[in-house]
């Protein structure tokens, strides 16, 4: 379940790079940073990101989860930091989500 | 009163701005915009005329909008990330355009303005200067909100003391024409940042102390999530002024643990009326009592009304009157507690992201240019980062491939919209979205 949320998360910051074209983002990894830091993406494009992740979500499980909800703008580390923290934000939505 | 660039000469050799790592002093500024009226006259930019500025915050583009002042200009604000400056230049009839790029400006004569309207018309004929921002319309067409510079001015007679600001709100809008002017009133020191990245604005409040940071609430929250704050030493911010959105509770949380020696103050104003000075209630920050001294308030079923000395000329164009009587109508629905107020959005259509507005009939004319869409509705949507987000809910003309129209649907926009106002959540439906009266239905996600 974790290959392929990352998979879905891989695929959308994929099409999303078609447009901004970062260097940072070609190969997405675990480690890969999304949001915060010197690189990184900038608000819109994080929306577009977790909305597109949202879709991706739905379609693959069937279930419906929010992933910009209260929890993720309230802990201290932030889930959108890099691919493996949003990974495991996922799944754990989906977990509560069923 | 003394013109703007003659304040400048009140504090000397103290530091004026701050940008890409030089202080500028008030003397060096006044020289720079000295020399920006003789580019002017030398450029064929007449006195008393109505000249498009486009540029961010920078010692060269506030010397220009000085010189302009000095020379009774016009000044139409072009939005920084519009694609439309040639409509915009049209709108206002502007004589000239001024582009600043890397400190570098360029100025282009228009061949045949159209005729100005008359409210700049007569500004202009009695010798005074002003300034238009642009604000989004109903109609999806950018509405130019004339102001007289002299009427604006008068709030800054007794402003405060200085302080080290950063300019992170945008010079079109009014609120960066607020910064500027509270600054060069006080003699305060302009800090302009290059990009507007939590990380970069991290490093500026760290490297030139920062005492005062006015921002938008969903900037305080793109700013916790980026976690960059942990990074920096954030200490010199005496001040966090927040506008432009409605304020919540977990906005005023995140403040106080970033900035945990900052008082927070919650900003309120609008393109046509600038924003007062205001006061946040000790018990719940939330609840803001505007200068009653320059801005009269009253709550007309729900509704914010404004009178205020400052408020604009007018829109120059045919928009209808929002001023009656004096008294301005915001559309702004608020609660009301004896003299204070909350502040609680936009009575509308109207959806906020990050405190821009978008006008969905704007986006839906774009989105029904396309052959493959036989009706669309655009709505708000609200989300934690940016507050609400653009969605539309798209009916398609015959079978097509969802997942390639979504990325039509938003390359498309793209082309044609600032980024703010490009749909993120497109959803696809056979049902027509019209009622019975054939009116659109928008779903209500806010």
């Amino acid at each position: 379940m974790k290959d392929q949320i990352f998979e879905i998360i891989k695929a959308a910051i994929d099409e999303l790079n078609e447009e901004l074209e970062y260097d940072e983002l070609k190969d997405v990894t675990p480690e890969t940073a999304i949001f915060g830091g010197e690189s990184g993406i900038d608000s819109l494009s994080l929306v577009r990101l977790v909305v597109d992740v949202e879709a991706g979500v739905s379609e693959a499980f069937d279930t419906e989860v929010t992933l910009a909800n209260e929890k993720a703008m309230s802990s201290r580390n932030s889930p959108y930091r890099n691919v493996a923290a949003f990974t495991d934000f996922v799944l754990a939505c989906l977990k509560d989500a069923s | 009163m003394r013109s703007p660039l003659q304040q400048l000469l009140a504090f000397g050799d103290d530091p004026a701005v701050v940008f890409r790592g030089q202080t500028t002093s008030y003397a060096d500024l006044h020289a720079l915009a000295e020399s920006q009226c003789v580019f002017l006259r030398e450029q064929g930019v007449a006195e008393q005329s109505m000249v498009a500025l486009r540029g961010d915050f920078s010692p060269r583009t506030i010397a220009l909008l000085l010189a302009l002042f000095e020379r009774r200009a016009v000044v139409a604000l072009i939005p920084a990330g519009s694609g439309e400056v040639e409509g915009l230049c049209e709108r206002v009839a502007a004589r000239a355009l001024i582009e600043v790029r890397d400190e570098v400006a360029v100025c282009t004569a228009r061949d045949a303005p159209g005729p100005l309207h008359p409210l700049a018309a007569g500004l202009l004929k009695q010798g005074h200067a002003g300034f238009v921002v642009f604000t989004s319309g109903s109609s999806g067409r950018p509405k130019p909100v004339l102001h007289s510079l002299e009427r604006f001015l008068k709030k800054y007679d007794a402003v405060g003391k200085p302080f080290v600001t950063m300019s992170f709100l945008l010079l079109d809008h009014i609120a960066g024409m607020d910064t500027l002017f509270y600054i060069s009133h006080s003699g305060g020191v302009l800090v302009a940042p290059d990009t507007r990245s939590p990380d970069a604005v991290c490093a500026l409040i760290q490297s030139a102390k920062v005492q005062v940071l006015p921002v938008s609430p969903s900037f305080i929250n793109l700013l916790w999530l980026s976690g960059d704050f942990e990074r920096y030493d954030l200490s010199s911010v005496e001040i966090v002024t927040c506008g432009s959105e409605p304020m919540t509770q977990r906005v005023l949380d995140h403040v106080a643990a970033m900035f945990p020696k900052a008082a927070i103050k919650q900003k309120y104003g609008t393109s046509e009326f600038g924003s007062p000075a205001s006061k946040s209630r000790g018990d719940d920050q939330r609840w803001i009592r505007l200068d009653a001294d320059r801005f009269e308030t009253k709550v007309v079923e729900g509704i914010l009304h404004v009178k205020s000395q400052t408020t604009m000329l007018g829109y120059l164009d045919d928009s209808d009157p929002v001023v009656v009587d004096g008294w301005f109508n915001t559309g702004d629905r608020v609660e009301q507690d004896g003299p204070w107020l909350r502040i609680l959005g936009r009575d509308s259509d109207i959806i906020n992201v990050g405190g821009e507005k978008v006008f969905p009939r704007e986006v839906e004319a774009v989105i029904e240019q396309m052959d493959q869409v036989a009706q669309c509705s655009v709505y708000g949507e609200a989300n934690p980062i940016t507050g609400n987000m653009v969605c539309v809910t798209i009916v398609p003309r015959g079978e097509i491939d969802l997942k390639a129209m979504k990325k039509k649907v938003k390359m498309h926009c793209g082309t044609q919209l600032n980024r703010y106002k490009v749909p993120v959540k497109i959803v696809f439906s056979k049902q027509w979205l019209t009622n019975a009266r054939q009116k659109k239905v928008r779903p209500v996600g806010q």
